[in-house]
């Protein structure tokens, strides 16, 4: 179980970090699919940077940390071999087939690329969009975050097949 | 002059861009390792996942309305992350500080709500948003690898849509 403190430095420390990414990705119009998007229909290799410096930053604070702490699972490969990382609710058994993970990355991956791109940007591009008074990305939210209720409440429990 | 002047905006604007992956990637990291957003509260590389977090946090808040008993990743006490509150307040700050907060309509309205919905399900059965895929990978997951190319697929199989539809309404013009 987990204690008061810890409760109290996740909340406090995602806001804080939930605010200065906001911060940043709105200065910068940061956004994860754009890139790819750009480079396609206008070869700018603008947006692609953010999230090249984001895997550069992050493989660098993981391996600064399995150095100076104990980082038991990192890089994951080695340690978990080809599994995934938990958190796709649908693939919470991690006891099956690697190529039943595979099917859905692949499914969820082409479903986030299609759709991203008709909405105009990855979720943290509508996000703050949202924040900066665009209507259309304040339905999109609705429908985000509607679709999560709905996936967990109702498509979940039915096609837990893995 | 002018031109002077626009390049070193441009210059400007491109540090501004590596800066912010930079420190997202940072934050995303560090949140997991100093933080506690990581084992054994929730998942590994779960520092950041727009999708993840904000199913977290409506979850939580329809459970404690509803008395619903529905899934989250993160189970610190029943407690929700906040990145995406963190992020919404953090956008309106600056840009209502910059005085770019502006109310702009929408003309397809029915197009935004289905793309949210299917994003926000595809996300899910991947496990991740764009964002937590790159995490992934920097934390040297493989089906990460192959949920971010078929991303890439996707963003390159509906900019082609996009240029076709383009192509044929400057053809309808032209005719």
């Amino acid at each position: 179980m987990a204690t008061t403190e810890v409760v109290v430095s996740i909340l406090v420390s995602t806001l804080i970090g939930g605010i200065i990414i906001g911060y940043l990705s709105q200065r910068s119009r940061m956004c994860f699919v754009g890139g790819v998007r750009d480079y396609v229909l206008v070869k700018d290799t603008h947006l692609l940077k953010a999230p090249l410096a984001f895997l550069i930053g992050a493989v660098v604070v993981f391996a600064i940390a399995s150095l100076v702490a104990s980082m038991p699972t990192w890089p994951w490969f080695i340690t978990k071999s080809l599994m995934p990382i938990p958190g796709a609710p649908l693939a919470a058994n991690a006891a099956v087939p690697i190529y039943n993970h595979i099917i859905l990355a692949i499914i969820g991956g082409l479903g986030i690329g299609i759709f991203a791109v008709f909405a105009g940007g990855c979720p943290l591009r509508q996000h703050v969009m949202a924040s900066e008074g665009d209507k259309s990305s304040m339905l999109y939210l609705l429908g985000f975050y509607i679709a999560a209720v709905v996936f967990m409440a109702f498509i979940l429990p039915n096609i837990q097949i893995f | 002059m002018t031109e002077q002047k626009e390049r070193k905006r441009i210059i400007k604007h491109s540090y501004l861009i590596i800066i912010a992956g930079l420190v997202t990637g940072l934050i995303a990291a560090l949140l997991q390792i100093t933080a506690g957003v990581g084992p054994p509260n929730a998942p590994v590389a779960y520092g950041i996942c727009i999708a993840c977090h904000g199913r977290d946090l409506i979850n939580w808040i329809v459970n404690a309305i509803g008395g619903t008993n529905l899934g989250y990743g993160t189970l610190v006490a029943g407690v929700p992350v906040l990145t995406v509150v963190g992020i919404v307040a953090g956008a309106f700050i600056s840009s209502t500080k910059n005085k770019e907060f502006k109310f702009r309509t929408t003309k397809n309205p029915g197009v935004s709500f289905v793309c949210g919905f299917a994003v926000m399900a595809s996300a899910l059965i991947l496990g991740a948003c764009p964002l937590r895929a790159v995490l992934r990978v920097a934390y040297g997951d493989a089906i990460a690898v192959v949920g971010f190319i078929a991303i890439s697929v996707g963003v390159v199989i509906s900019a082609a849509v996009i240029k076709v539809n383009a192509r044929r309404a400057i053809n309808r013009e032209v005719t």
